[in-house]
């Protein structure tokens, strides 16, 4: 009799063992899915697209045709930093360089993407019958435009940065100046030097 | 057949002991040798040593705990097994129990058979002794029948007993307490939670913490961010922004409240620093504005551009953050070098040179010698804008030398000179694309570059002027090599070798980095690459045995079409600023028709052999001769 009671509290411990096992591990899995951050940051453009066609017929065409280029050109731009990644971030997963949850996030934000894309060519059909073919070809030329005033912008900060540096920073710059024209003088002052690489050169 | 338990417990001691042997010694073997490996202290000068192990590893870990229980559980074992009378389980012997050797003829055994079975007959002896007689008795007669019937004897020679087959007897080497039937619940609930909840416990717990880790050891999410940033066009300030965001940071060396006062004031003392030298704006990340993240951006930059952090809180911990830096900069450059990305790769490589020896991008590498500061640079580089670089200083004549750093004391100066001489001077000679076995390039073949590389800079001492040595400069304590030229290659061979004695010294010289708090060697980069398209030949190859000279050898495919192809050899130090060297190389890939014609294998043997070894000679000396690959003579220091 005893061996029966033993027999099934064994293989109750089993079950309760295996149940923690699995519900842990789902439990796990889970989380780690809701904690799968997004591989891009939220998409302004499309939200704001939405709340303009939300706001209904008070918004003018013009308008809500602009909002969906610009929702366009962060597609379009998003779709080329996908293509440029998806082989070096498969060599890097598989090398084991890059976790496998990277890998996940990259494929969810492609099948993301692909929808996206798909609403738009409907959107524009749908304001102008006919617009969903050359939307994106809009879009990428304004992608061109805006990298080279992006280039532009930062160029110029550089350069009023150092400058803004020129003027904080007067005090030491007038002092390197002056001993600079101490040096100056020192060297001129001097016999020029011959260095021995110069001689041999020379002789040759 | 009968089974039995182990009473005297000695098989299961036997077995407990050999599992424990067999886990307890190469534990300890680890550990001893690990204490022996992790002692690498520093023998250049340090400004500041890491106080706290980066591994942070108690006086007692478990593994030292398991070492003690586990010999201590040996030795109990061993005293045990020691203390534990065994009966000897001896055979059946005839000859022992009539106690005549064994050789005994018949007269021998039967004289010792009477002796016996009076001294042994059971009516003969004292009555308490009578049953052990009777006993005794039987097993004489027994024996002296064995010996003189040959039935008996035929029956003792195949079953080892005179009575025919005994009972056979196992012992199971485990405890009697193990198996009994009231212990049974506890060993099954000792049973169930060893193997249904610790072990699967255990393993889990290992793996999601691997998990948590890329194979280099860095975080997954780290790596991800790192991915998702890294673009081609990333700088030198780009990719330090991204380091401070590493998921590493938030955990060591964290935010901790006293920060709030400590890092704004240090924060002040830095961006002037910064600004003044680098011409760029310093400020707290846009993309990154946790206070982590601006903190180590903070002690990263007080660290490039030699900012004293004040407290010794904030330089320990500025020290981890370099340390654990250089660790992250392997994972951003597999991810550039994944892309083959040139100059991206170069950026990741100088980062890791610019941590080690704190010098700035652009900065000059005269900064790396001790007592040369920014003062000194700026005077030296600006009377002689020619002698910035180290090598191009220890090339001018001494007084030159001393008149440019007049600013030093005596001993600084020698000292400064001194370092400038451990810094190493790399030379590259014959470069050479072959193709093994044929004459040309062909396309698409494998190509097989060789290099040799030899080191000069590194304590070299004086060698003795030969008459046939190239030109030298015997000044300071050191030799100079300067003019022996790349093309230089009839000079070549036995001059070579007298100049680099240390090529005995098989061992890779520690960098002089005081700023760096760890015990670092010298390694090198090897990249074969074209700058035009900013990709690479070839991956980054890593050389870690450079100690005096060394012939590198890789190979790649060839391009698909015939012309000439240019590009470019680097040479990049991992850990000095400024030692990099540079190469333009080409080669020349023919037309696959332009081979010489190779006959078929034949099956025809009468050819004799020595014309065909004559051949393949020929084509080894036309191999030497004209490979197409001419190397350009320029070197030139990078930057």
């Amino acid at each position: 009799m005893s061996s029966y009671v033993l027999l099934a509290g064994y293989a109750a411990g089993w079950a309760v063992v295996f149940g923690t096992f699995v519900s842990v591990y789902h439990r796990r899995k889970q989380a780690a899915l809701a904690q799968l951050e997004s591989w891009f940051p939220e998409h302004r453009e499309r939200e704001l697209y939405y709340a303009l066609t939300d706001a209904g017929d008070k918004v003018p065409s013009a308008t809500l045709q602009s909002a969906l280029i610009k929702r366009a050109v962060t597609d379009v731009q998003r779709a080329i930093e996908l293509q440029t990644k998806k082989q070096t971030l498969s060599a890097l997963v598989k090398a084991g360089s890059i976790g496998e949850d990277v890998w996940t996030q990259f494929q969810a934000a492609e099948a993301e993407l692909e929808n996206e894309m798909i609403d738009i060519v409907q959107e524009a059909n749908t304001i102008r019958p006919g617009w969903g073919q050359g939307i994106f070809q809009i879009a990428s030329e304004i992608l061109g435009h805006q990298k080279i005033r992006e280039l532009q912008t930062k160029t110029e900060r550089r350069e009023q940065g150092a400058k803004d540096v020129q003027i904080r920073y007067k005090y030491y710059f007038d002092e390197l100046a002056r001993k600079r024209t101490e040096w100056q003088k020192d060297e001129a002052a001097r016999v020029p030097f011959v260095t021995p690489r110069d001689k041999s050169d020379d002789e040759n | 057949m009968k089974y039995t338990f182990d009473e005297s417990g000695v098989g299961f001691n036997y077995y407990l002991l050999s599992f424990l042997v067999l886990t307890v010694v190469p534990t300890t073997l680890s550990q001893l040798f690990a204490r022996v490996s992790r002692n690498n202290a520093p023998k250049t000068k340090k400004h500041y040593t890491l106080k706290q192990r980066l591994d942070q590893k108690p006086l007692v870990t478990k593994k030292l705990l398991f070492i003690v229980v586990g010999w201590a559980a040996i030795a109990y074992l061993v005293n045990q097994v020691l203390n534990t009378p065994v009966e000897p389980s001896t055979a059946w012997d005839p000859f022992d129990i009539l106690g005549v050797s064994t050789g005994a003829t018949p007269g021998e055994i039967k004289k010792q058979y009477r002796r016996l079975s009076l001294q042994w007959h059971p009516d003969k002896v004292d009555p308490e002794v009578q049953e052990e007689a009777g006993d005794k008795y039987i097993q004489i007669t027994k024996a002296y029948k064995v010996l003189t019937n040959d039935d008996a004897r035929e029956m003792y020679e195949k079953y080892g007993h005179p009575d025919g087959r005994q009972t056979y007897e196992m012992i199971i080497a485990l405890p009697h307490w193990l198996v009994e039937s009231h212990t049974s619940p506890f060993v099954l609930a000792v049973y169930g939670l060893l193997f249904g909840l610790l072990m699967p416990m255990f393993v889990g717990r290992w793996w999601y913490r691997s998990m948590r880790l890329t194979k280099d050891g860095i975080y997954n999410k780290t790596m991800g961010l790192f991915f998702k940033e890294l673009k081609e066009g990333a700088t030198v300030p780009d990719i330090l922004e991204l380091l401070t965001a590493s998921t590493e940071y938030t955990l060591n060396p964290g935010y901790q409240p006293e920060d709030d006062k400590t890092i704004a004031k240090l924060a002040e003392r830095v961006k002037e620093e910064v600004e003044r030298v680098s011409g760029e704006a310093f400020l707290r990340s846009e993309k990154y504005p946790s206070d982590v993240a601006y903190k180590v951006k903070v002690l990263l930059y007080a660290h490039l551009y030699r900012v004293d952090v004040g407290e010794d809180r904030l330089r320990e911990q500025q020290q981890i953050v370099v340390i654990k830096a250089l660790h992250l900069m392997v994972g951003i450059q597999h991810i550039f070098e994944a892309y083959s990305w040139l100059q991206p790769t170069f950026y990741a490589i100088e980062i890791a040179q610019m941590l080690v020896q704190a010098v700035p991008q652009y900065d000059s590498p005269l900064l790396q010698l001790p007592h040369i500061n920014r003062d000194v640079v700026e005077e030296v580089s600006f009377r002689k804008p020619m002698a910035a670089s180290i090598f191009k200083l220890l090339d001018l004549e001494k007084s030159e030398r001393r008149r440019l750093l007049h600013c030093l004391p005596a001993d600084q100066y020698d000292e400064a000179v001194s370092v400038m001489n451990m810094v190493p001077r790399i030379f590259l000679q014959n470069p050479t694309f072959k193709v093994i076995g044929d004459s040309i390039i062909t396309p698409r073949a494998i190509i097989t570059f060789t290099v040799d590389i030899t080191l000069n800079g590194v304590n070299a001492p004086i060698t003795p002027v030969t008459p046939k040595a190239p030109k030298m400069l015997v000044d300071a304590d050191r030799m100079d090599l300067n003019d022996v030229e790349l093309s230089d290659s009839k000079d070549d061979g036995v001059d070579r070798l007298m100049a680099n004695p240390q090529a005995l010294l098989a061992k890779v010289p520690e960098v002089y980095a005081p700023y760096y708090s760890l015990n670092k060697h010298s390694f090198w980069w090897l990249i074969l690459g074209d700058p035009k398209s900013n990709r690479f030949t070839l991956s980054p190859i890593r050389i870690t045995d450079l100690s005096s000279s060394k012939a590198i050898k890789v190979q790649f495919q060839a391009p698909n079409s015939p012309g000439t192809y240019a590009l470019t050899m680097f040479l990049k130090s991992d850990s000095y600023v400024g030692c990099d060297l540079r190469q333009k190389l080409e080669f020349v890939v023919h037309d696959a028709s332009e081979l010489p014609y190779e006959s078929e294998p034949e099956d025809d043997i009468s050819e004799p052999e020595a014309d065909s070894l004559a051949g393949q000679m020929a084509q080894m000396r036309n191999q030497q001769a004209g490979g197409g690959n001419q190397p350009d003579e320029d070197t030139s220091d990078d930057e």
